[in-house]
């Protein structure tokens, strides 16, 4: 036997039934408005076998095609990554050969994913259906059951599972990192949506939704679907029997490969030059070295890289609604135009800026490396240097989503600084306020994409950054968890500070709303991040100038208070390299 | 004592309900090394945090060359460290993440970077990552980035960590030249034998009180 029992007993643990229990709420949830619609009647029935249509409904919904992805990996697809970086891989490989060994845990990877969806899905099912078989009643017409088709789309979604399990083990091993059997397989689920909905609709089978929805021309039905993905299992599982295999057997070659192409020569003639006379040229120099060590940590850093794949991500699904709107109506858009309907809107700008709380999660970057060059400088230099880096990090994170935005929707727009037809549409029509896209007449008739575009992102950019800043000065003041709530805090403030919350807790009448609008946009910071929440002239909203101004004013004043918290500031470092 | 290179006077520290240094208070003379002996969580490292300004004293004070840490100067001007485990950009080569940590200063050029990566016994020309170095070399390549810019106060907590017998007794050596050109080493180890043959003098650290064991160097044959 492979040493699959043992893969498998570690494989079907706890996490195994977190995720087999994650997907049956995922079930439950897509359930949820069918089950609740029988209840809500005054005599509540269903028809005979409604159970089987709401479970099926269910597979279709936004829950489980999000989450199907995640919940296969989480239960073994990091674990040859854990068996080498925890060392348990020298105590379970002499017991065993190292193609025994491989096949073990592709077996577990792959079962623990089949098993994880499909599991949860009857699971979910069985929850459906005592709930809706007792008002099940007999109908005039006959029924058709719809057992055989569900017992088919839970064997999809098991192969899915097993799919995604397996791509994620393989590449977490590719990059050995642990935190990519997670991320990785659904940074690639939603790239290659992204692909067949924005640049190649006619090639379904790129799409891993349609795979589970069915949907496209499969020449088979399911049959078709499920023998893609067992043919892409097998592939997958080649893929790691390969990459293990060398990593186990021959890890050096991989090393001489990677040398050959690291080899320059060294020359040790190089002076530094001498340090200069004036304290402040040596002070700035050392700031440029805090930034580009900081920068430095980025390579090869997963949380960064996966930082920039959602944020990618987000994109995607926050300009949707744009993309869809042009693609339904069959006219271009201009090609900043998803950019500035996507983040004029406050909601999306909040989303974008917490996003970014990933990548400074470990501010202010206390590694242990760091008392190294800590004992070279003086602390103000430190954190000078400390936040040029997160401002730029932030111009870059913002400067990316900008370009993601506009290269998702490129497909189908062009670049002339002139609205769209769309656009048109969006505002004149009234279309705009009822599919919530921020496409106001004001932003069409006094301003042009480029102008509005770029207003847009700074606006983004200084909001963030106040975030940011407001995170750093807590952090130090505080501590590191204090500065995530405080970044959490400053965006639940914006996000709770609206007109209506407003007006009630003044008691203001309809006929005075405008002043709660007025004075919302002038003290929540997420409206003063908005666009379309300014005064073009004809309203006591706050100018763009002004805004500008005030989150200028709240940048430096946060910097100098940090500088102050820093005096007392006690530096805890963290263990290993960066 | 003549010529202290560091003075700490009543020295406490406290994390939340809990009091880790107790009002130390000691001068450490230049020139010599000192042994700080203690059990774990003594309050060593803690100890070496406040002289070196990473951590604010609760209370008291610490003086290294005459100068107040966190009041007249941030960390002390010359000095080199290993605090607990060393930490190094795992991309870069040892040459290069010493080249980066000289440059802040730039008080020396990177042919003598090279000769103190050779003195503490790695090759700098070796382009294998620090990712990849062993536990004993990356305490090598820690060692050396305390000494490469010659700093008069040196302060090891742990610096024979990982280190084989050999490495060990070249680190001790290293050490004792150090020190008779005149540097002052602040040393912790748990290895009795470290203490015993390095040190000038001998300190005892336990639940935040430090004592004097010994204020002499061991004449031969006698041991702590």
């Amino acid at each position: 036997m492979f040493k699959s029992n043992s893969d498998l007993n570690r494989a079907l643990s706890k996490a195994f039934v977190l995720s087999a229990l994650g997907t049956m709420l995922c079930v439950l949830l897509g359930a949820f408005s069918d089950v609740l619609a029988i209840y809500m009647m005054d005599k509540p029935t269903a028809a005979l076998l409604a159970h089987q249509a709401i479970t099926l409904t269910a597979l279709s919904g936004n829950a489980i095609l999000f989450a199907a992805p995640i919940l296969a990996t989480i239960p073994y697809s990091g674990a040859f990554v854990d068996d080498v970086k925890s060392g348990y891989l020298k105590q379970f490989l002499p017991r065993t050969t190292v193609s025994r060994y491989i096949l073990g845990k592709e077996l577990a990877c792959a079962i623990s994913g089949f098993l994880t969806l499909t599991i949860g899905i009857l699971a979910g099912h069985i929850l459906v259906s005592l709930f809706v078989l007792p008002m099940e009643t007999f109908g005039e017409t006959a029924v058709k059951s719809q057992l055989g088709e569900l017992v088919g789309k839970i064997i999809i979604f098991g192969f899915s599972g097993a799919l995604w399990a397996m791509l994620g083990m393989l590449l977490s091993t590719v990059t050995m990192n642990t935190y990519m059997a997670y991320a990785a397989p659904f940074i690639l689920y939603y790239v290659l949506i992204i692909l067949q909905e924005r640049y190649a609709r006619n090639i379904f089978m790129l799409n891993p939704q349609n795979y589970l929805t069915l949907t496209g021309t499969w020449p088979f039905g399911g049959w078709s679907a499920g023998i893609t993905m067992a043919v892409l299992l097998i592939g997958a599982m080649l893929g790691f029997y390969v990459i293990a295999q060398d990593h186990l057997r021959d890890d050096n070659a991989r090393k001489s490969i990677r040398t050959l192409f690291r080899q320059r020569s060294i020359s040790l003639e190089k002076l530094f030059h001498p340090a200069h006379d004036i304290p402040v040229l040596n002070d700035l120099r050392q700031v440029r070295s805090v930034v580009r060590y900081n920068f430095r940590m980025w390579r090869g850093n997963a949380r960064v890289l996966l930082t920039f794949a959602l944020a990618f991500i987000l994109c995607f699904l926050l300009s949707d609604k744009a993309a869809s709107f042009a693609y339904d109506m069959g006219t271009t858009m201009q090609a900043f135009e998803p950019f500035a309907w996507t983040f004029g809107d406050a909601n999306s700008v909040l989303l974008i800026s917490l996003l970014l709380v990933l990548l400074f999660v470990d501010m202010p970057f206390l590694g242990a490396g760091v008392p190294y060059y800590l004992v070279r400088m003086k602390r103000r230099t430190w954190l000078t240097g400390q936040a040029i880096y997160i401002s730029l990090a932030t111009v870059l994170y913002i400067v990316f989503i900008f370009a993601a935005t506009s290269i998702i929707c490129m497909g189908n727009s062009f670049i002339g600084n002139m609205w769209s037809e769309t656009a048109a549409i969006l505002g004149y029509s009234g279309a705009g306020k009822a599919v919530a896209l921020p496409a106001l007449v004001k932003t069409l008739e006094l301003s042009r994409p480029y102008e509005c575009a770029s207003t847009i992102l700074l606006l983004m950019l200084l909001y963030t950054l106040v975030m940011v800043f407001l995170t750093l000065y807590v952090n130090i003041k505080r501590g590191k968890s204090a500065g995530i709530a405080a970044a959490f805090a400053f965006s639940l403030f914006g996000f709770l500070l609206n007109p209506q919350l407003f007006k009630q807790i003044f008691e203001l009448p309809d006929e005075l709303l405008y002043k709660a609008n007025v004075a919302v946009g002038w003290l929540s910071p997420l409206n003063q991040a908005t666009y379309h929440m300014h005064n073009f002239g004809y309203d006591l909203l706050p100018r763009l100038w002004q805004t500008y101004v005030i989150f200028g004013v709240a940048i430096v004043l946060l910097f100098i208070f940090t500088l102050r918290a820093l005096r007392k500031y006690n530096f805890h470092f963290l263990g290993g390299d960066q | 004592m003549s010529d202290p290179i560091i003075q700490i006077e009543n020295l406490t520290k406290t994390f939340g309900q809990d009091t880790v240094l107790k009002g130390v208070t000691r001068d450490f003379e230049r020139g010599k090394i000192h042994g700080i002996v203690g059990n774990n969580g003594s309050g060593k490292t803690v100890m070496f945090k406040c002289i070196c300004g990473f951590l604010q004293p609760t209370d008291g004070h610490v003086l290294v060359n005459g100068k107040q840490i966190g009041k007249d100067i941030d960390f002390p001007e010359d000095i080199g460290i290993i605090i607990e485990s060393p930490g190094f950009l795992p991309q870069f080569s040892g040459l290069k993440n010493l080249e980066i940590l000289a440059g802040l200063k730039r008080k020396i050029s990177l042919k003598q970077v090279a000769a103190t990566i050779r003195r503490v016994g790695l090759d700098p020309m070796a382009t294998k990552p620090v990712g990849k170095y062993s536990l004993g070399m990356r305490q090598r390549l820690g060692i050396a980035q305390a000494i490469m810019e010659e700093p008069s106060l040196m302060i090891l907590d742990e610096p024979m960590n990982g280190l084989d017998k050999y490495g060990v007794a070249e680190m001790r050596q290293l050490f004792q030249s150090l020190a008779k050109d005149g540097r002052t080493i602040l040393l912790a180890s748990h290895n009795i034998q470290d203490i015993e043959t390095l040190c000038d003098t001998v300190c005892e650290m336990d639940a935040g009180v430090m004592t004097m064991i010994r204020e002499t160097p061991l004449k031969e044959g006698t041991s702590l």
